[in-house]
């Protein structure tokens, strides 16, 4: 059963914002739409704090399901067994949440709305 | 603290496994490539799938056998739900993201709608686990609990 809770939460556990959808191409277009050279740096280094958490984030859930699956695992193991471990996944994501949120608006405050629709809303 | 807690728990023997899981999770789920943006369902039913030959193969009682598979197909079914609200939320959060003038009270109120229903499904994953566990034997439980397939397939995990 640990299969499937690991595959589920993973698979739900997945990043949705354009930091990591159209993350490869950041850079250029940052540098394309951004002519000041501080603005570009500070929007860059906003943009590489999104990617370094979401590393980090990825690397703790993977911490947590390999706790996951050692209970689990234990036939005796009982509901309350799982009480942290389900509090610490619903923490982990909801500081995923609100860390997101927080670059977000503080990319928005670093640019115009006209650069945040070039950079965010290229023409597909 | 909590971290160098979770850090303790770190387990070598599955840690290969699940380094493939994760990464191959972490694609289909992250957008890695590139357009991809819904989760993937039939990886959410692949492992329920296998969960079931486990237990048409180790559970020798047929009446249990019977209502373990009755359970599983009871999670295929929430799991369908909560894929369904899950997708609908993350169609939410894309366009709140994408919008210059999302307010930090949006972002608040999506976060506070989707953390209780997220909590509530994982309560009901360890839930059919522990009716699955309790009509199980010990030996029973170690068999069905046996991951034999990592959901990866060699050619996408690259370990340096």
């Amino acid at each position: 059963m640990l299969t499937s809770i690991l595959i589920v939460t993973l698979f739900l556990g997945g990043s949705n914002t354009y930091l990591t959808s159209v993350g490869k191409d950041m850079d250029k277009k940052i540098a394309a739409v951004i002519e000041d050279e501080k603005q570009q740096k500070e929007i860059q280094a906003l943009v590489e704090e999104a990617q370094d958490f979401l590393k980090y984030y990825n690397s703790n859930i993977l911490y947590v399901l390999q706790n996951g699956q050692m209970i689990n695992s234990e036939y005796k193991s009982e509901v309350e067994d799982f009480n942290l471990w389900v509090d610490i996944l619903s923490s982990e994501r909801e500081e995923y949440m609100e860390k997101l949120e927080d670059i977000h608006l503080k990319l928005v405050k670093s640019m115009t709305k006209e650069q945040w629709n070039l950079i965010v809303h290229p023409v597909e | 603290m909590a971290h160098n807690n979770r850090m303790k728990m770190k387990n070598k023997k599955i840690l290969k496994i699940y380094v493939r899981l994760i990464i191959l999770l972490l694609i289909i789920s992250s957008g890695c490539s590139g357009s991809k943006t819904t989760p993937d369902r039939s990886k959410g039913e692949e492992p329920l799938n296998e969960q079931k030959k486990l237990i048409e193969k180790n559970i020798s009682n047929e009446i249990k056998k019977a209502e373990m598979l009755k359970l599983v197909d009871e999670f295929q079914l929430d799991l369908e739900s909560f894929y369904i609200y899950y997708t609908k939320h993350r169609e939410r959060m894309t366009t709140l993201h994408r919008s210059y003038d999302t307010t930090s009270e949006q972002f608040e109120q999506a976060r506070n709608e989707f953390i209780p229903k997220y909590k509530q499904f994982l309560s009901t994953v360890i839930s059919i686990r522990m009716k699955l566990r309790d009509l199980s034997t010990q030996d029973e439980w170690k068999a069905i609990s046996k991951i034999t397939k990592t959901y990866i397939p060699p050619k996408d995990y690259r370990e340096n």
